[in-house]
């Protein structure tokens, strides 16, 4: 009798799906997460992109198996790759931008959770127009010595590094004056302010910088390039802030909230004008997971997308979750009343999305930022 | 669901375009739609001589054999080009005819529709009902009642009339009892009208097929809805960079410029989700009624909308008869309403998703 003809793909999901259960399902309550994500790194599954002398594993781009990987990882709630600046951000610009010694010193520690990294991009006077940063770095003997302010620095009260921009070169055209330095944060010169949200949460800081020190060489890429190099990061918020599946997640919770509150008498549910916002809602998830698919597809042939693909996947998360925070607050008439409370459930939880749902059209570039991307990039408009 | 289409399917789809934009440009356009009926019989039998009539019949009738998906393809270029016709009627009937008729059937018309000497067409609504299950004409061998919002009248020899369960039956346009009166209606390029049966003799195709012809037919008006929005889009795009006021090209003005990337973000992922309705249809026929309505809904109405904000963008210009813009919006509105307009086709999807 012949064997049965097996995929390539058909083979691998069954390779995936072997290594989860030995090594997550199986163990149970005694999993250790640092010690799977090491065993998942060695088989090729995380971090597959980043070479494997920094701590990744190395792998040729295969968005099928990347695909396969995900899909059968999430189905048993087993970790993937950590996100946060440091993966997420710092990672992929070293690799691009960074020296070999630079990548050996931090990259593994940070993919496995050990160095925690703030952005130190934002300043008071300079938000969308970042390259209006007026933080100073000067050079005294081998240190750099910073001076000024950075504000929205996400987790800098976890993190014990920060990439920070700093204007190294006061008579530079302004895009050309800026360089990206890498600081440790655990030194008196740098003190961390926690900033409320008006969700009553704090997320963010502000950063005061009075002499930090760093060190000459911890600087990627050379003086005078700190834009170039904050680009490449950039591209990569933009990627991961706004993906579909999110979405999908969120929208599903939208139907449950509808399902299980009370609307003049009945389930909000049955009442025609939340199935219609539902409806429409369910028309944007579907048409940005579509969307996503297509990028699939091209990935998988060696093609490019659109080169303002980041900023229409933020437009669309971002008002998927806006009109997603609307329709609840219609859902839930009198409850919309609570205060907002992280980790709660029940309407609070809901309150708290709704105002959430106005940072996504903050963070991560402004969703105008968003549309003057698409109106120069992809549509070619003349620039501001 | 991979919905990316074969290197083959690239190439036609070129070729396609490449004659369409050769033979629909948008001056020619304009006379078809102002009447000159040589120059909009030459367009649609161009299109037929291409092999466009014969995309989902299969090969051993003379068809190319393709999918929903890659006809759906060619649909959004033909309303890229807001082409004349009753192109989307006549792939429906004889999609129809593939799938649900006897070999008989299949062999009587199917090879005259793939080389385009044979037109046919589909009589779907019944006044504004378009939903399968609430059609009203009984199944019999001789039909008598009236279908509305019919596409193709003049052109059709054959005509897939929608019945009492979802049933379809096959009429002779040249048939006693068969009259057709084609309306005056918004959009130019695809006249319609009624189809009134009295005592007709009809010919039942074997298989249910009702529904099914109803997804694919809302894939089809979505991917020409999205064609016809991708070109206002473009168009709208070039004429801001040349139209200069306050001594600068409109376009560098940011309340311009971030209009039109609304634009093209409303647009972007429509593509991808008629196609990966279309790809639902072909590969899993359960899950179509769903995905074709909320994307006829999505589409229609994002592709409405971007017409009209298109149209009002050219300024007074837009707004008169001389520029092509409003033959899109109309096709556009179209497109909208036929077949259900977006909001009932939520109410159905809000039902089939189980809510």
């Amino acid at each position: 009798m012949l064997a049965p003809v097996v995929s390539d793909q058909e083979a691998f999901r069954k390779e995936v799906k072997d290594f989860l259960r030995e090594h997550w399902v199986a163990v149970g309550s005694d999993r250790n997460v640092a010690e799977f994500r090491k065993a998942a790194v060695d088989r090729g599954y995380v971090y597959r992109s980043i070479p494997k002398p920094y701590g990744g594993s190395g792998q040729e781009p295969d968005a099928a198996k990347a695909q396969i990987i995900r899909e059968e990882f999430d189905k048993v709630r087993a970790p993937r790759e950590l996100y946060g600046n440091g993966p997420g951000l710092l990672v992929p610009t070293l690799l691009a931008c960074g020296e070999d010694w630079q990548k050996e010193m931090f990259i593994p520690k940070t993919l496995t959770g050990e160095y925690r990294w703030a952005q130190g991009y934002s300043e008071p006077g300079a938000g969308s127009d970042l390259a209006a940063i007026r933080t100073t770095a000067v050079l005294e003997g081998d240190e750099w010595v910073i001076n000024g302010q950075k504000v929205w620095t996400s987790d800098a009260h976890n993190a014990i590094y920060m990439f920070i921009l700093v204007r190294t070169e006061p008579n530079a055209p302004k895009h050309q004056g800026i360089s990206y330095l890498l600081l440790d944060m655990r030194q008196p010169g740098v003190t961390v302010r926690p900033l409320k949200q008006i969700t009553g949460e704090s997320h963010f800081n502000e950063i005061f910088l009075d002499n930090a020190r760093t060190p000459k060489d911890w600087i990627v890429g050379k003086r005078g390039e700190g834009w170039t190099v904050s680009r490449t990061t950039l591209v990569h918020e933009r990627n991961h802030v706004g993906a579909s599946m999110g979405s999908t997640d969120l929208f599903n919770k939208a139907v449950q909230l509808a399902r299980t509150t009370n609307m003049n008498g009945r389930p909000a549910i049955q009442d025609p004008v939340i199935r219609d916002e539902l409806a429409k809602i369910h028309g944007m998830v579907a048409a940005h997971t579509a969307a996503g698919e297509h990028q699939l597809n091209l990935q998988k042939a060696g093609q490019e997308g659109s080169p303002s693909t980041g900023a229409f996947t933020k437009l669309y998360g971002s008002g998927i979750s806006e009109r997603i925070g609307l329709l609840a607050q219609k859902i839930m008439c009198e409850h919309a009343i609570a205060e907002p409370t992280e980790n709660a459930g029940g309407p609070s939880r809901w309150v708290r999305q709704y105002m959430n749902s106005i940072a996504a059209q903050l963070g991560g570039g402004t969703s105008n930022m968003q549309r003057n991307n698409i109106a120069e990039r992809a549509l070619g408009l003349p620039r501001d | 669901m991979n919905f990316a289409l074969s290197d083959d399917q690239v190439v036609f789809n070129d070729q396609v375009e490449r004659f369409l934009r050769e033979s629909v440009p948008a001056d020619r356009l304009h006379k078809a739609f102002d009447g000159d009926e040589a120059i909009a019989d030459a367009m649609w039998s161009g299109m037929l001589e291409l092999g466009l009539g014969g995309l989902v019949i299969p090969e051993e009738h003379g068809g190319l054999g393709l999918g929903l998906l890659e006809a759906a393809t060619i649909g959004e270029r033909i309303g890229h080009a807001a082409a004349p016709g009753p192109w989307i009627s006549h792939v429906l009937a004889s999609l129809a005819i593939a799938q649900a008729g006897s070999e008989a059937q299949k062999a009587r018309w199917l090879p005259g529709m793939a080389s385009g000497e044979i037109v046919g067409t589909v009589a779907l609504m019944e006044g504004g009902v378009w939903r399968p299950e609430e059609w009203a004409l009984p199944a019999a061998p001789r039909l008598s009642g009236a279908k509305d919002y019919v596409m193709g009248l003049k052109e059709a020899q054959v005509i897939v009339v929608g019945l009492e369960g979802g049933r379809l039956a096959l009429v002779e346009a040249s048939a006693p009892g068969v009259h057709a009166a084609t309306w005056s209606s918004t959009d130019r390029t695809r006249p319609v009208g009624r189809l009134t049966l009295d005592n007709a003799p009809a010919e039942l195709l074997p298989e249910t097929y009702g529904a099914q012809l109803l997804n694919a037919a809302l894939t089809l008006v979505a991917a020409d809805a999205q064609g016809g929005a991708a070109r206002m889009v473009e168009d709208i795009v070039e004429y801001s960079k040349t139209r200069v006021q306050f001594d600068r090209p409109i376009a560098s003005f940011q309340a311009v410029k971030h209009k039109l990337a609304d634009l093209a973000a409303r647009i972007e992922p429509n593509g991808p989700l008629y196609r990966q309705t279309a790809a639902i249809f072909d590969q899993e026929p359960e899950g179509a009624p769903l995905a074709a309505s909320t994307a006829k809904a999505h589409i229609t109405e994002a592709a409405s909308d971007v017409c009209r904000i298109a149209t009002e963008s050219y300024g007074g210009i837009g707004y008169t008869w001389e520029h092509y813009a409003h033959i899109f919006l109309r096709r556009a509105m179209f497109n909208y309403a036929w077949l259900g307009a977006p909001a009932a086709h939520r109410a159905r999807a809000a039902d089939l998703a189980g809510w």
